[in-house]
């Protein structure tokens, strides 16, 4: 396994009290695939991926865990190994290359700044290897003069993912890179990006709220909710038969992952204030199908899902397909 | 670019014929007549005619100034009522100082608020900054006279290090600008205003580098260095100072232009001979040209430098298109 991440924990400090944004979150992603993780907004999702990195916002940090990565443990690792993992071994595709770019310096300033002082080339070897990396994202190298104003959202995010590739790392993680881009633009960074990942066999992880992104590129799937994981496992089977309600509800929120024309029903209600959360399953105040027991006791993480009614789930889905079930 | 530089001068050409104009009708109006200054009780009315009639004061106001705005622009800014000497040459002679005085305070004024300002960024909360930002921001309010009379005070009535005021010393001769940047009696003379100057100059780049910076830090460009494991010294001086330094130059540029003009107090308070004291001098004496002459000049070094500022931004920050197209 290229990275475990096992009971993993983020904490924020705020003024309301301490905010448990990673809660105890299981991940495993093998060499070579693409593993989606998703969930809504604040979930934790985007957090865990920088935590990952090691840089977080100076009121986060790491509150507990482990994540071996090449076999190297990297909580509490010194800074020495955590910089030689960082770019080299393990990069980021950013949110929005929007200001993930430095503004007041050239594009190939910025390529040559990794290439040579993280990746030690000489001048004149980062120049051929930064054009080639943006022949690799389809840029005209020639636009390596460009200042990232110039460029328009896909071809910033293209940039960033010819960053990212810069040092030939094992895995990119990347923290929803299509969001802001329109449809057919999402649909052809997602085709560089994959095509990238399986010609050079990195990892990555793709960090998403839209699971028509997942369906689309993702080999695996982790569902996030509430700072835990829900549900994980192979995409395909994930995506056509959800064990868990809230992944139900979420393949039900997004258009066209089966290519159906059924009706968007949202989930109602909102994800639980993450400071000193109930016990019980977080999901069970918005779930249509929520016991007694799942406020009472924490469901485990069973055979890649979370919730006590698992069993059920076939019942469950027929349920779940009428948008009755998730009228509050 | 060539056009756009044009438009730009263009437009500098414009606001100075408003200031011109403007300069000229507030002489105009202003209480007081010239002739009081200088023309005895004791003349008669023909020798008060006559002398009326060698300023052209005796024409009509619209006549006055189209001789003065001809006059202007061969650069002839009429002789000084009470000097007799060309508006031209009196002000030559105090640009230097002024000058001299103004730049120096500004560059160490920038230079120590830049430094500074980053380095309270990356102590945000800590106790140098509960020290130092109050006190960059007293000096900064307090009264530039009163701070003048204060280092005065100390360093030259009290210890006696520093002359008391002028450019220099008793008996020695002032000499033309070269002579002046060369005199070691000179450069003596300055450390007083300069170090005024300097204090009440400095809260400024302080506190904007400090706030620049703070942003900036916060941006997703700076998390992104960090993850690509970038050293500290090309986060904190290729990324983060470079982008909070933007704001700073502007600034400094349009400081320059706005204390030609402004060190009015500060060199009343050290007798420093410069464009401030000519113009002090002469609004007391309704000295009309030397006034003018004093006005434009200033204006003239205030639009230039907004302009210079303009073009700097639009320099430094590849976002910023001077004009439409590129």
């Amino acid at each position: 396994m290229l990275l475990s991440v096992r009971d993993f924990q983020v904490h924020y400090a705020s003024r309301a009290g301490m905010v448990r944004a990673v809660d105890g979150v299981d991940l495993e992603v093998p060499a070579g695939s693409i593993v989606g993780l998703v969930g809504e907004s604040g979930c934790g999702k985007s957090t865990l991926g920088r935590a990952l990195m090691g840089v977080l916002p100076d009121a986060a940090r790491v509150a507990g865990g482990s994540v071996v990565f090449e076999g190297r443990e990297l909580v509490g690792a010194a800074e020495r190994v955590r910089r030689e993992v960082r770019w080299r071994r393990m990069s980021f595709i950013p949110q929005t290359a929007m200001n993930a770019l430095d503004p007041v310096l050239r594009l190939r300033a910025q390529m040559l700044e990794v290439l040579m002082e993280r990746g030690g080339l000489g001048r004149a070897a980062a120049l051929a290897r930064a054009e080639g990396l943006f022949r690799q994202v389809g840029l005209d190298p020639g636009r390596l003069g460009d200042y990232p104003h110039q460029f328009s959202g896909g071809m910033r995010q293209r940039a960033s993912i010819a960053l990212a590739l810069a040092l030939e790392p094992a895995l990119v993680i990347a923290d929803e890179p299509v969001t802001a881009l329109d449809v057919i633009v999402q649909r052809q960074v997602l085709d560089v990006m994959r095509d990238l990942q399986a010609r050079l066999g990195i990892a990555m992880i793709l960090v998403t709220h839209d699971m028509a992104v997942v369906a689309y590129a993702c080999d695996r799937v982790a569902v996030m909710y509430a700072g835990r994981i829900v549900e994980a496992g192979g995409a395909a089977d994930v995506l056509e038969r959800p064990r868990h309600p809230y992944t139900m509800g979420l393949t039900h929120a997004f258009p066209d992952v089966h290519g159906g024309t059924a009706e968007l029903v949202p989930i109602e209600g909102s994800p639980p204030v993450l400071i000193d959360p109930k016990p019980g399953c977080r999901f069970a105040a918005r779930c249509p199908f929520a016991v007694a027991r799942c406020f009472a006791e924490t469901p485990a993480m069973v055979g890649g899902v979370a919730c006590f009614r698992a069993a059920e789930a076939p019942a469950l889905r027929t349920a779940a397909a009428l948008p009755a079930t998730w009228a509050a | 670019m060539l056009r756009v530089v044009g438009e730009r001068v263009g437009h500098l050409l414009l606001v100075l014929w408003v200031v011109a104009t403007l300069t000229f009708l507030m002489f105009r109006l202003m209480p007081g007549d010239p002739t009081l200054n200088f023309l005895s009780p004791s003349f008669n009315d023909e020798t008060r005619t006559a002398l009326m009639r060698s300023f052209g004061l005796d024409k009509p106001l619209w006549e006055q100034y189209l001789i003065y705005l001809g006059q202007l622009l061969r650069g002839d800014f009429g002789v000084s009522f009470l000097q007799n000497q060309p508006v031209s040459v009196l002000l030559w002679d105090a640009l230097p100082n002024t000058a001299v005085l103004t730049v120096v305070s500004l560059v160490l004024a920038y230079a120590i608020g830049i430094v500074v300002g980053a380095f309270l960024a990356f102590r945000r909360g800590s106790v140098v900054e509960a020290f130092v930002i109050p006190t960059a921001l007293a000096t900064r309010a307090a009264p530039e006279f009163w701070l003048g009379m204060l280092v005065l005070a100390v360093f030259a009535f009290g210890l006696g290090w520093f002359p008391t005021g002028g450019a220099v010393s008793p008996g020695g001769t002032i000499g033309g600008v070269w002579e002046r940047l060369f005199s070691a009696d000179f450069w003596w003379h300055l450390c007083l205003p300069a170090l005024t100057l300097t204090l009440f100059l400095q809260g400024l780049p302080l506190l904007l580098m400090r706030a620049t910076m703070l942003e900036v830090l916060n941006d997703e460009f700076i998390t992104m260095a960090k993850m690509k494991g970038l050293s500290r010294w090309s986060i904190v001086m290729r990324h983060a100072a470079r982008n909070a330094l933007l704001p700073v130059v502007t600034a400094f540029a349009l400081g320059l232009g706005a204390s030609i003009g402004g060190n009015v107090v500060i060199e009343t308070v050290f007798a420093w001979p410069g464009i401030g004291r000519v113009l002090v001098g002469a609004v007391q004496a309704s000295d009309y040209p030397l006034a003018q002459g004093a006005f434009i000049m200033i204006a003239f070094v205030l639009v230039v430098m907004n302009t210079v500022a303009d073009m700097a931004y639009a320099w430094l920050d590849p976002r910023v298109s001077v004009g439409a197209r590129k």
